[in-house]
């Protein structure tokens, strides 16, 4: 054991003599090393106490959440009560009656010294719960009183045991007859000494020990004599009239308006159910889409065209590049780092599918009132509220309502709250059958979402692999290609040397062949002033007239240009010039300039022509056997590819057969315009899908767009309960 | 009961843990909307709310903690700011709206301490489940060598008093290890 980890504990448990703390710091304070230990030691020390907090913070975090549960079932109970109390929803604005009703039972009934005022002051701007001395719950929404004061003074007086009652002389009678309450209670605001008026609805919950199904909800009436009267009882356990599943919609309710503006039919429930279902574990901002169809390709390490790999955005962001020899990236830092896609704000459609069926047929989700609910969850995003309703089938609806109230904040809470005053009732569910129905949709939803992933992850696979393969072959093809030009060029260069030295009586200095690529160095000393002339002509394709100070003689090279034009070009989808001269070894392409087909021809070389076309995957082409200087009107016809080569490779069609070279070339060349072609089309229809697929996406998963951070402060805070 | 912001800050300056964390629990709902809106899960975000009142927890314990705003804005404002870093260090582009109202909460702890913490976290992390509960018995909790050896099934008070050594040394070189790389 190491006898300086000992020390330091000590140390740091507090747990030395004086003495031994004194000469410990002296120590410390003279060994560098002692030093080093220390601070590792007491880092990770301070570590663990923070480590042991956390662990308590969790452990209680779970405790409240387990404490939450209950008390969720806890509310229920107590909501169950309230329907036999009193007057629970004070709303001046709305009933005149039930503020006075309030007022007589409060000045009249509860005076201060039988049954003692509890005082709370809250903040009016927030959201309140608070909880009485008598264990009462109420809901108290910002803005609720008559007032600009921010904080101001609920008083709260309570009597919900018989003995308050009768102390209190409080009445319970309902059109003369006698009612067993549960309790009663006064709750009035003040600002200082005046008294607010109530502008929203507050709710209540009342506590008990146990309910009494034949509780009722009164409303409270004041009578001439002062005395209240509770009427219009409503009894609670009202079931709901049972629909056929089938008829109903348990869409999002954009959905099928979306199907409809993008025109699909809507009429077949089986196609639309197919296409809603389809989105099962849907995800967004994945980079599998940007991949398949923006892939990035990269050569690295090599020059031989074998070694390529896919990369996506990110990984390029976060990688250093360097140019190697050839100019190629090369990556030099390689870890991909793929990020988690991330899943859609859910109501993912798999949970509709595993409650849209027969198996909940005959439970409370098949009613008009399940119906309007899921409605409106969908725009809520979250599941744990449609969970609510298939979890407790034994339920009364107004229950399940208000079980999602106290799940829910701000707007769906009220939301929910209004689903709850209607108090619908519910559907005769054994709670065996409950259980076993609420298993069920679980396991259900769980393997069709899974299915139906893997059946995405399984498409956007094989977009990626065709993706890379295009990616591959496009890449593969521009390097050869820019090689050929090169090498095109490089000819038409030499064929300009040994022209022009012809003319003023020397001899070219141009190699053959050519490498694979040629390097293009001006500078080179030794290159003598007609080359550069020669070089800057045929780069830039301009006639040169060069008179050699020596011999006297004039060295001249031409380029005239030629016009084309092609008959009703805007028809076809793709255009392609391709010149070919007769003593080079490649052809060229002709690039349109500033809108036009023109190019510059060579006094020295003879030219064919030949232009080629695309419209979808139907090729056209015409051909010029002698391109003279001028203008030109093409005319393409209809034929294919292996047309043309035939025309190029057979004796009379042009002066003589195309060389070998030429044609491979233009084999490879039109192999590849093809397959871009096919590419094109396939990646249009990949978008077209996507488009289509994001259009219906947003109507299914309602939070999409909505989903944002909340900036501090301005964030919905329920304070105490 | 209601409690106000300061009954609540007093319970963590007492280490009144528990009572202190049911004071806040309802400030809780949207830091993890917060981070479930920005590529965290509902793991992080507890995480993130743990680490957030433990970093709460050392500021009311420092004499000249004032609190500026109300808990509620304050809590939620050290946890965006320990999310962003979180973010960052799992080399994400952090989101704009997240970067652009930050509210800046001083630092509590200097760079240098802070780097030594999170070393000892790695150090720590890299032990056995079982280490850590240990070093968290006894530094923590301050749990005899007897009671920790019931708690964690080791054969007696002295084979645990062994092992706390043994996972400390390890916990040691680790940080030696991470802090020289």
């Amino acid at each position: 054991m190491d006898a300086n980890t000992e020390k330091i504990d000590r140390y740091l448990m507090e747990e030395m003599s004086p003495q031994e703390h004194a000469a410990f710091e002296k120590e410390l304070a003279n060994s560098a090393s002692l030093k080093e230990e220390f601070d590792a030691q007491k880092a990770l020390t301070e570590q663990l106490r923070r480590m042991g907090i956390k662990g308590e913070i969790a452990q209680t975090m779970n405790q409240i959440r387990l404490v939450k549960f209950l008390s969720v079932s806890a509310i229920i109970v107590v909501v169950a009560l309230i329907l036999g109390l009193a007057v629970y929803i004070l709303n001046a604005k709305n009933s005149e009656a039930t503020h006075e009703v309030f007022q007589a039972t409060e000045v009249a009934i509860m005076p201060e010294y039988k049954i003692p005022i509890e005082r709370i002051s809250i903040n009016t701007k927030n959201d309140t719960i608070i909880e009485s001395k008598g264990g009462m719950m109420l809901a108290i929404p910002a803005g609720a009183f008559d007032t600009d004061k921010e904080t101001i003074e609920l008083q709260i007086q309570e009597a919900f045991t018989e003995m308050d009652i009768i102390k209190a002389g409080l009445s319970t009678t309902s059109n003369g007859e006698l009612l067993q309450t549960a309790g009663m209670f006064s709750v009035r605001a003040f600002d200082g000494k005046q008294e607010l008026q109530w502008k929203k609805k507050v709710s209540m919950l009342i506590p008990t020990e146990e309910v009494d199904p034949d509780m009722m909800l009164f409303n409270g009436e004041i009578l001439e004599d002062g005395t209240v009267n509770w009427i219009n009882p409503l009894k609670i356990d009202n079931d709901l009239p049972l629909v056929d599943i089938h008829n109903l919609d348990f869409y999002p309710q954009n959905f099928i308006p979306t199907l409809k503006s993008i025109g699909e039919p809507t009429n077949n429930k089986e196609y639309t159910d197919s296409i809603y279902y389809s989105f099962s574990g849907y995800s967004f901002g994945s980079d599998d889409l940007l991949t398949a169809l923006e892939p990035m390709l990269y050569q690295y390490s090599n020059n031989e065209g074998d070694s390529w790999e896919l990369v996506s955005q990110d990984w390029v962001d976060s990688t250093r590049w360097n140019g190697d020899d050839h100019g190629w990236l090369r990556m030099t830092d390689s870890v991909k780092t793929t990020n988690p896609t991330e899943t859609a704000p859910e109501l993912d459609p798999s949970r509709i599918k595993a409650i849209w069926n027969d198996d909940f047929a005959k439970t409370l989700l098949a009613t008009r009132a399940f119906e309007e609910r899921l409605k409106f969850i969908h725009s809520t995003c979250r599941p744990d509220f449609l969970e609510a309703y298939v979890s407790h089938l034994d339920w009364q609806m107004w229950e399940i309502d208000s079980l999602c109230m106290t799940m829910a904040s701000g707007a769906h809470k009220e939301k929910f709250r209004e689903f709850y005053r209607r108090k619908d009732g519910g559907v005769k569910v054994s709670s065996a059958l409950a259980k076993s129905l609420s298993n069920r949709y679980e396991n259900k939803q769980k393997a069709w979402k899974e299915a139906v992933s893997a059946v995405w992850k399984a498409h956007y696979k094989e977009l990626d692999s065709l993706a890379f393969a295009a990616a591959l072959r496009r890449e593969k093809f521009s390097y050869k290609d820019a090689i050929r030009e090169i090498t095109v060029f490089g000819d038409e260069l030499c064929r300009n040397m040994k022209d022009a030295y012809q003319q003023i009586g020397g001899e070219a200095f141009c190699n053959e062949p050519l490498p694979d690529y040629y390097t293009l160095d001006l500078t080179t000393p030794g290159w003598k002033n007609l080359d550069k002339y020669v070089m800057e002509a045929t780069v830039n394709r301009e006639n040169m007239s060069y008179t050699d100070p020596n011999t006297g003689k004039t060295a001249t090279l031409t380029y005239t240009p030629v016009n084309l034009s092609i008959e009703s070009e805007e028809s076809y989808d793709r255009v392609l010039l391709y010149l070919i001269p007769d003593s080079l070894s490649s052809f060229q392409r002709i690039y349109k300039k500033e809108g036009a087909w023109t190019e510059k021809l060579n006094g020295n070389l003879n030219y064919q022509l030949v232009a080629v076309a695309y419209k979808g995957t139907n090729f056209f082409w015409t051909k010029v056997k002698k391109l003279t200087p001028g203008t030109y009107a093409l005319k393409l016809a209809a034929g294919n590819e292996k047309e043309l080569q035939d025309h190029l490779s057979k004796r009379g069609v042009f002066r003589k057969p195309l060389s070998k070279n030429k044609l491979d070339d233009f084999a490879v060349e039109l192999n590849f315009r093809r397959f871009e072609i096919i590419e094109g089309m396939r990646l249009d229809k990949v978008r077209r899908q996507q488009e289509w697929r994001n259009t219906i996406a947003y109507s299914i998963f309602e939070c999409l767009v909505r989903a944002s951070v909340p900036a501090p402060g301005s964030t919905e805070i329920e304070k105490g309960s | 009961m209601h409690m106000s912001d300061q009954d609540i800050l007093v319970l963590f300056r007492q280490n009144e843990i528990k009572k202190g964390v049911k004071g806040v629990y309802a400030f809780y709902p949207p830091i993890r909307k917060m981070v479930v809106a920005n590529s965290g899960n509902k793991l992080d975000a507890e995480d993130l709310f743990q680490e957030v009142l433990v970093v709460l927890m050392d500021k009311v314990k420092q004499e000249s903690f004032e609190l500026k705003s109300a808990l509620s804005t304050y809590l939620y404002a050290i946890a965006r700011n320990l999310w962003l870093k979180e973010l960052r260090s799992r080399g994400k582009v952090v989101a704009v709206e997240l970067e652009e109202e930050r509210i800046e909460i001083e630092d509590a702890l200097d760079l240098e301490t802070e780097k030594h913490y999170s070393i000892a976290e790695k150090a720590l992390k890299q032990l056995g489940e079982k280490c850590q509960q240990l070093l968290v018995l006894f530094y923590y909790h301050r749990m005899s060598f007897d009671l920790i050896a019931k708690k964690l099934e080791f054969r007696n008070d002295k084979v645990a008093k062994n092992q706390k050594y043994r996972c400390l040394e390890k916990a040691k070189s680790n940080f030696s290890l991470l802090n020289a790389n």
